[in-house]
């Protein structure tokens, strides 16, 4: 027998793709070519809110190259509007249509689309389109919102409140009243959006007469777009293919439904021809989900020992002027207000959140929904805590957590939790930084007059969503389905429902093929991102990649090399039992090389040469599995990030030095690539905490709707970071791995807030707003 | 994002250029393209018609002549940034490139096209202002020079006419050889400054100019007084100097107030270079 060859489980594999994506031959959404195919540009809302009083198509129409000018009234027939699937208790709903009926209610809100020869062309059109507008009162105010002579986002509410709720414990006043200690903030996180490098875009065909409609989109979750196209366009689903090409990023932006994209698919329907859409940077910034605009009160109480004692957190969103759709709108507040101080015991944990109708865009699911915000709110107190009774903050968090050798438990907010390590990652991150060492150069730096900060914070993530709990979104995510076929070659092919955005799901799955079947990792290939070619399933979202495509492909990988080792018993003439299948040779057990016979003999003879093997029934070197109700909602998973910054107390500029993550993801199949997952979402977190925000003015227009203007970080204005993790299998799993791809993001944001304040506390100051741009900094620090 | 229809001619000399901007249509000169196209993608800017002078070569090149360093319009920032002549002669030019964009942009962008473009927030119209450099402008058989004092108008907007061409620079080398120092503020490196100073001290000489702050870049003639008098004026004192020679911004609430206390602190780290030698090629 040949010597044991590496796991590809564990090992940094290089991408199998990686070729030609870096070799420009990646085929995303704009590179789809459709013969015949017509472009859209859209006429979008100047208006934050404003009744359309006419519009006028006549010289557009008119116009050299223009095949249609489509506006609600043509899609009315084709298209009866949708409201969000994820519905709660009393959520009030607007229904969204693909354009505009009679009223805009947020800038950048698509209005009318023009399909013409070419995007140009289409766009020239746009600007003949006249519009009479009706202004109406925006309702931009977050804090006002709710003031009894706010102006309605929609002026059929009764007010701008869509939802509320309480959650975990109700208010005690008194053990805030008789803490020893008690802390507080109100906190304002400003307004972002997604930005993945590549824009959404949509190619429809719709094929009359045949009735049939294929639409490529880049999107993580083709089953849900075609269960969602159906309903919303009245179609046979089963008449339907969703193709998800190559995807240049989501973060969340691609696994919603937008309107453009639905009047795409309808125009289509409509004309009966091809027509592509691809969203320009500025309708990005426009149109894409925003995230995050939350303010927040919240308060710690402690005992004199530094013991937590209660805890309250109360959020109001800035929702826009729908839910997203299909998930709702409601989980980046409910997130927030839910996780915060989840890694702790605290007997009393309660808190409320509202959501509120805004003229501005939709807010959706962006990396981390809500679990930056609880992480940023809960560890900015306990510092401020430490820092007000004179504790270690790192020893106050190792005083308070769930230990790690406590769980299961759940949290007063109901939420399930197991298999955390708060204690071993913080550990862990005392073995890689000398903290006290580090705190003593910052004192000593102080006295030079450099204000250097260090702050930690730790946090939980809710990772790998699936069935039962998320079966409101439209089906989609109720189970995931994987076939694995093994081809005359020898070669592995496998189609699985969980799609690759960028991050590179189809390595992780092809390495746990790899080892779980015994061939090389060159040997397999996946598909995904096509309805109508691989299993039905959710496509990925909420860090689900790893946990729930690698289990998937473990347990179907298992069954299949049963298969395929007895049937190589059968031609060798002994017992599967004594068999296995390393680097694609099966051998019995103990024996010498040659006695065996390789994956592709066997498959030849499987395909070609049956006869060789006993009569009956048919081999078949290929299944079908499938992962649903045994999986549970959701795998929480935990980390500790910390982060060193100087401040430049006379321009308020904050200058990264160094960022520190420690994470617990269970099993880690490919180190490398969860190394970049947790890089990019420190990026994003780091983006959310210096830089990022879309600014609207109280009339609501968006100030910056540029990458001018709109900061992303850059890869120049980031640290070096040091990644570490600590691996606590996921128990419920046989592959025991957890999500990594929001982590980064969600531990970035309180760690920078930490650093920052830690830096300028010794000055009297604090800053609770983000980003936390040079203006706010010098007027936390009293310059102003 | 696609930008209007327009019409294309590349001139093969300055001559041509200018008669082709005399015409009746909106014509704009595209050099560098790099702050241009994207506004014309936005269409925020739509000529009727693109004169590009990227052929023309004496334009792209940097002589001395008599007292002055010429650096021609269509000088790439790369260039400046890597010149012997402009390393030796303006320093301060060299220097300042370095806070222009990034490599690519640097690669196509032109020192015409950033004066001619007038970005409030662009480094080079300021360092015109306290080098007291000479604009030579071209037109449909004629020539005229304008002092960089007299050439920004605005924000975008410039003392160029319909039909007029910038065609170089002249630097007084008495000027050139100053000590002076550049200090911007960016939210991310690269980015148009958020606030930036730029000062020149020789004999009994103080000139001072800000950018990224009003609508185009600005002289500081207060502060200049102010250091002039008291060369080691405090943080107080230049502070409000800058109030009376950045009106606008000192009226502008609390970004106006961040925007001035930087200008400040900006003014007291050039003064501290200066003090110690000035910038150095």
């Amino acid at each position: 027998m040949t010597g044991a060859t590496t796991k590809a489980v564990g090992s940094s594999h290089r991408r199998g793709d990686a070729t030609l994506f870096v070799g420009g031959r990646g085929t995303y959404i704009d590179d789809v070519a459709v013969p015949g195919v017509l472009h859209v540009a859209f006429l979008r809302s100047p208006h934050a809110h404003a009744r359309i009083v006419a519009i006028r198509t006549a010289h557009a129409d008119a116009m050299p190259g223009v095949v249609r000018v489509v506006t609600a009234a043509d899609l009315a027939p084709l298209c009866k509007g949708w409201q969000t699937s994820q519905t709660y208790p009393g959520y009030v709903l607007r229904t969204q249509y693909p354009l505009a009926t009679d009223r805009v209610v947020f800038v950048g809100q698509a209005v009318v689309a023009v399909v013409a020869e070419s995007r140009a062309l289409a766009e020239d059109a746009v600007e003949l389109v006249e519009i009479d507008w009706e202004l109406l009162p925006p309702a931009c105010d977050l804090e006002g919102a709710m003031a009894p002579d706010a102006a309605r986002a929609h002026p059929d509410l009764a007010g701008n409140l869509a939802y509320q709720a309480d959650v975990g414990d109700p208010e005690n006043r008194a053990l805030f009243d008789e803490a020893a200690c008690v802390v507080e903030a109100a906190f304002r996180f400003n307004r972002q959006t997604v930005m993945p490098m590549e824009t959404r875009g949509v190619v429809a065909s719709y094929l009359p007469g045949d009735g049939s409609l294929s639409v490529y989109q880049s999107h993580t979750a083709p089953h849900q777009l075609r269960s969602l196209y159906a309903t919303h366009l009245g179609l046979d689903e089963g008449r339907i293919r969703v193709i998800c090409p190559h995807v240049g990023g989501s973060f969340g932006a691609k696994i919603h439904l937008y309107s453009d994209e639905v009047a795409t698919v309808a125009i289509s329907r409509l004309i009966g021809r091809p027509v592509k859409y691809i969203a320009d940077r500025m309708e990005a910034l426009l149109a894409d989900i925003h995230a995050r605009e939350q303010i927040v009160t919240a308060k710690l109480a402690l005992d004199a020992e530094g013991r937590f004692v209660a805890w309250r957190a109360e959020t109001r969103l800035a929702m826009g002027a729908f839910s997203t759709h299909p998930g709702s709108s409601v989980q980046e507040a409910d997130e927030a207000v839910r996780l915060a101080m989840a890694p702790y015991r605290v007997p009393h944990v309660g808190g409320r959140l509202e959501v509120v109708f805004q003229n501005k865009n939709i807010v959706g699911q962006y990396r981390g929904v809500g679990h930056p915000i609880a992480a940023a709110i809960g560890e900015h107190l306990i510092e401020k805590a430490a820092a007000a009774m004179g504790f270690d903050p790192v020893a106050l968090r190792l005083a308070n957590y769930v230990p790690d050798d406590a769980y299961p438990v759940k949290t007063r907010t109901g939420i399930d939790l197991d298999a955390l390590s708060h204690q071993a990652c913080l550990r862990r991150l005392g073995e890689i930084i000398d903290i006290p060492a580090l705190r003593a150069e910052n004192e000593r730096l102080r006295g030079e007059g450099i204000h250097r900060g260090f702050g930690i914070a730790c946090f939980i993530e809710r990772t790998a969503t699936n069935a039962p709990s998320n079966a409101h979104i439209r089906k989609a995510t109720a189970q995931d389905g994987i076939t694995l076929s093994v081809d005359p070659s020898g070669a592995v092919r496998c189609a699985i429902s969980v799609t690759d955005q960028g991050q590179g799901t189809h390595t992780v799955v092809a390495q746990v093929i790899a080892d779980e079947l015994g061939v090389p990792f060159d040997r397999v290939r996946i598909v995904s991102g096509d309805s109508q070619a691989t299993p039905y399933g959710s496509g990925v979202r909420a860090s689900r990649g790893t946990a729930v495509g690698g289990e998937l492909a473990l347990q179907a990988s298992r069954e299949l090399r049963a298969v395929i080792l007895e049937a190589a018993a059968q031609l060798l003439q002994t017992g599967a039992e004594r068999l296995s299948m390393t680097d694609g040779m099966i051998f019995p057990a103990g024996s010498e090389e040659g006695n065996g016979i390789s994956l592709a003999d066997l498959a030849e003879v499987v395909h070609f040469k049956p006869q060789l093997l006993p009569r009956g029934a048919q081999v078949s070197l290929s299944l079908s599995r499938h992962l649903g109700h045994d999986w549970p909602a959701l795998v929480p998973t935990n980390g500790v990030q910390a982060s060193l910054v100087e401040v430049d107390v006379r321009t308020g500029a904050v200058r990264l030095l160094r960022h520190w993550a420690v994470d617990d993801f269970g099993t880690i199949v490919n180190p490398l690539l969860v190394a970049e997952q947790v890089r990019g979402g420190i990026a994003q977190g780091i983006g959310q905490a210096l830089f990022e925000e879309l600014v609207y003015d109280p009339g609501g227009q968006v100030q910056n709707a540029t990458l001018a203007d709109y900061l992303v970080p850059l890869a120049s204005d980031l640290p070096d970071m040091v990644i570490d993790h600590v691996e606590t299998p996921w128990p419920h799993s046989v592959l025991g791995a957890k999500g990594a791809g929001e982590a980064g993001t969600t531990g970035a944001v309180g760690a920078v807030l930490n650093a920052v304040n830690d830096a300028i506390r010794p000055l009297g100051a604090s800053i609770t707003e983000l980003p936390m741009t040079p203006e706010r900094m010098l007027a936390a620090l009293n310059r102003l | 994002m696609k930008p209007r229809p327009f019409a294309y001619r590349r001139a093969t000399s300055v001559e041509e250029a200018c008669s082709l901007l005399d015409g009746p249509v909106d014509a704009r000169v595209i050099a560098g393209g790099q702050s241009l196209v994207p506004m014309m993608n936005l269409r925020l800017v739509s000529p009727g018609l693109l004169v590009d002078i990227g052929g023309l070569a004496e334009l792209q090149r940097v002589t001395l002549a008599g007292d002055a360093l010429h650096i021609g319009a269509l000088v790439r920032h790369r260039q400046v940034e890597t010149d012997l002549l402009v390393a030796r002669h303006v320093p301060l030019l060299a220097s300042a490139v370095r806070h222009v964009a990034h490599q690519a942009v640097r690669n196509r962008g032109t020192l015409g096209g950033s004066l001619c473009h007038a970005d409030p927030a662009a480094e080079f119209p300021a360092c015109m202002l306290v080098l007291e450099a000479t604009l030579h402008i071209a037109s449909s058989g004629s020539e005229r020079t304008v002092a960089a004092g007299d050439f920004f108008r605005g924000m975008f907007a410039t003392a160029l006419e319909p039909g007029e061409m910038l065609t170089g620079v002249s630097i007084p080398l008495t000027a050139a050889r100053d000590r002076a120092a550049l200090h911007e503020m960016s939210r991310r490196h690269g980015d148009l400054a958020l606030a930036g100073i730029v000062g020149r001290r020789g004999q009994g000489v103080q000139r001072w100019a800000a950018f990224g702050i009003e609508d185009r870049a600005v002289r500081l003639f207060h502060l200049e007084t102010v250091l002039a008098d008291r060369p080691q004026a405090g943080e107080a004192e230049m502070l409000a100097a800058l109030a009376i020679d950045l009106p606008s911004t000192a009226g502008a609430g609390t970004a106006g107030r961040a925007k001035l206390v930087i200008a400040a602190e900006l003014a007291r780290r050039c003064r501290e270079d200066i003090d110690r030698a000035g910038v150095t090629a």
